[in-house]
């Protein structure tokens, strides 16, 4: 199991490179003068300012040990593991598919393999899901929802 | 005479019935997120936020307030049943409500719970409506140093009352700051950090950003922590209203809650959950028995609940009076208002009366709704709350997509809230919080302008901001909370050393 030491680790690192990313994107941009502030002023000094904040956090997560796991188990991990797939593959196939099969994929997988439903409670509430928010967005609020291969 | 004529104007426009309505959908759909632990007001609303763009501005705000203050009604439902706060600022109230519900006084408690909150709602708008137009008025002195100056007080305050460390709230205003600098630069018109990506041209969405981070990284959260079957007790809730003995012993921590609460709501990033906190210290603080304060302790609830109620309302007035935000649920309403073309600020009261005085009187209309609502149907909250989170969260999930996709009908939106879904998930498991970032975030754009603005207009000298009276002011109170917090900090480390230095002299 991974220890919540090495995760605070790897989000500063993150931080860290986006702060160094945005000084040069900034620069690239032009900081212009103190009396004529550039597109690039505020990016550049704030990624400094937080450049430096990251550094003195990181330097303290290297200081303190800490033994604390970062996730409770490796069951629960895998299930979030799953809810991001799967919200990942609804959202990249949303356009193709359409919303009435994206969301009705979407509630199933959920609700069976992450919510360990039964099979029958999953189309129930798949079902009821579908056809409910279709009814609500599409047709009372008149939202634009993507119609993919069903054409409506 | 103003004030009456300009509030009947807000009641004709809350009492249209699309606006009665939403207000009632509002109130109740709060209320509903409050019951349930791990959706709160701000992922309700960020939820519901782009239905506004189809209704009047004044309807979209009413509904989105009414969320916000049907929250901390429901709140308490949760904290005293299952001793589970259904959102932030109800953690305080579990204590004794929780104690009085397993000693047979369930029903005193959300009653107590629901009266007080109702009494402080309706002090908070009164004031409120009170304060904020004379403010208004003194908000149009502000010019750009002044305006630059609120916002570095503002986010300077939020870093000082973060739970967990200033550091780590300071790396996130940061970062807020830098989030909202993406986008098209309004005096150059050139691209700054989009990637090339279409759909970042204008910035990032603040709905993506805050239904992210509040949204999906809470669901993933709880996903990954499981949150186990709700023990919910299996009391019959009777004799909601409150004896006499009862409203004596609450009267004066409703009192005391109501005023505590206006004036921290006012405070950025203050609001209901330091309200409702200090609550519970006071009253525990001047109460004859406070031994009796975790046992079931009636003025535990009736405090902190009125308290989390009234900072409600104290929370709009820097938003209708200044147009700055003073928590995230403040930020989110400045999006409501930008998306129909309102600016929020001084000029809000006068150029916007229905917004401003529909508001106003929608929170008379709403508190009394949920007075009426709450009671009765506190069983059919109960029954809410056995609903299993397994079953909830794909629901919550796929309501998050459609808001998020129906706001420009671009998929991309989705990926923006599924991305810092993801860093909102990593941000809690390394104890970051999400408020100073979203407020820094909406802020940005409003503090580089006007920090643009005045270092032209000085030619470049930063004195502008201390030779005008109010910059100077406020600056010297984001001066002051800074140094108020790295001070002890300093006089720790200082005697630490000193300590170490003794024990090496003396081995």
């Amino acid at each position: 199991m991974v220890s919540k030491k090495k995760v605070r680790i790897i989000f500063n690192v993150g931080l860290l490179l986006v702060s160094v990313w945005t000084i040069a994107e900034s620069y690239a941009l032009s900081i212009g003068s103190v009396n004529d502030p550039g597109p690039g002023f505020l990016s550049f000094f704030a990624a400094i300012f937080l450049g430096i904040l990251t550094l003195i956090n990181l330097g303290k997560i290297l200081v303190t040990s800490a033994n604390e796991l970062a996730f409770s188990s490796y069951k629960n991990t895998k299930n979030l593991f799953y809810t991001v797939l799967i919200i990942f593959f609804s959202t990249l196939l949303m356009n193709r598919l359409g919303f009435i099969i994206i969301s009705a994929l979407f509630m199933t997988c959920l609700l069976r393999f992450v919510g360990k439903q039964k099979w029958s409670s999953t189309f129930a509430i798949t079902g009821a899901t579908v056809i409910s928010s279709y009814l609500i967005f599409k047709l009372i609020l008149k939202i634009q929802l993507p119609v993919g291969l069903l054409g409506f | 005479m103003d004030i009456i004529s300009n509030l009947l104007l807000g009641f004709s426009i809350v009492l249209e019935p699309i606006n009665l309505l939403f207000c009632f959908l509002g109130a109740l759909f709060g209320t509903l997120t409050g019951v349930l632990p791990g959706l709160g007001p701000v992922g309700a609303m960020c939820m519901l936020f782009p239905l506004t763009f189809k209704f009047s501005p004044v309807t979209g705000i009413i509904m989105l307030s009414g969320i916000y203050y049907g929250a901390m009604y429901g709140g308490s439902t949760t904290s005293i049943l299952v001793n589970i706060p259904g959102e932030a600022a109800s953690v305080v109230t579990c204590i004794d409500g929780h104690e009085m519900a397993k000693k047979g006084l369930a029903g005193t408690a959300l009653g107590i719970a629901a009266f007080g909150s109702f009494i402080a709602g309706t002090f908070g708008v009164i004031v409120l409506m009170l304060l904020a137009p004379p403010l208004a008025n003194f908000a149009l002195k502000f010019g750009p140093p002044e305006y630059a100056a609120v916002m570095i007080a503002a986010l300077t305050i939020v870093t000082y009352l973060a739970k967990g460390s200033m550091l780590n709230a300071w790396m996130m205003v940061v970062f807020g700051i830098l989030l909202g600098t993406v986008g098209v630069d309004i005096f150059t018109g050139l691209e700054r950090f989009t990637l090339g990506i279409p759909a970042l041209r204008d910035g990032l969405g603040m709905a993506p950003v805050v239904m992210g981070i509040f949204g999906l990284g809470e669901i993933f959260i709880n996903i990954e922590e499981q949150i186990g079957k709700a023990n919910i007790l299996k009391t019959e809730i009777k004799k909601l209203l409150p004896t006499l003995q009862h409203w004596k012993e609450s009267a004066w921590p409703i009192f005391r809650g109501s005023i505590l609460g206006f004036f921290l709501g006012l405070i950025p990033g203050g609001g209901a959950v330091i309200a409702s906190f200090a609550s519970y210290a006071l009253e525990k603080k001047v109460s004859k028995h406070p031994e009796k304060f975790g046992a079931g302790a009636i003025e535990g609830v009736a405090g902190p609940e009125s308290a989390n109620n009234a900072a409600t309302a104290g929370a709009f007035i820097p938003l209708l009076s200044l147009g700055v935000p003073s928590n995230v649920v403040m930020a989110i309403l400045v999006g409501g208002l930008l998306v129909h073309g309102v600016q929020p600020g001084p000029l809000l009261i006068s150029e916007h009366k229905d917004i401003f005085w529909g508001v106003i009187a929608s929170m008379y209309v709403g508190n009394m709704m949920l007075l009426v609502l709450n009671v009765p149907l506190i069983p059919m909250w109960v029954k809410v709350l056995k609903i299993p989170y397994p079953i909830l969260f794909p629901l919550i999930i796929l309501f998050c997509i459609v808001g998020v996709y129906s706001i420009s009908f671009d998929v991309a939106e989705i990926y923006i809230m599924f991305i810092f879904g993801l860093v909102g998930y990593l941000m809690k498991k390394c104890d970051f919080e999400g408020a100073p970032l979203t407020l820094a975030f909406v802020l940005s754009p409003l503090m580089e302008n006007a920090v643009k603005q005045s270092l032209k207009m000085s030619d470049g000298s930063f004195s502008i901001f201390f030779e005008r009276p109010i910059s100077a002011v406020l600056l010297g109170i984001a001066f002051l909370s800074v140094i108020t917090t790295i001070l002890p900090w300093v006089r720790t480390k200082v005697l630490e050393f000193k300590s170490k230095t003794v024990e090496k002299a003396t081995d």
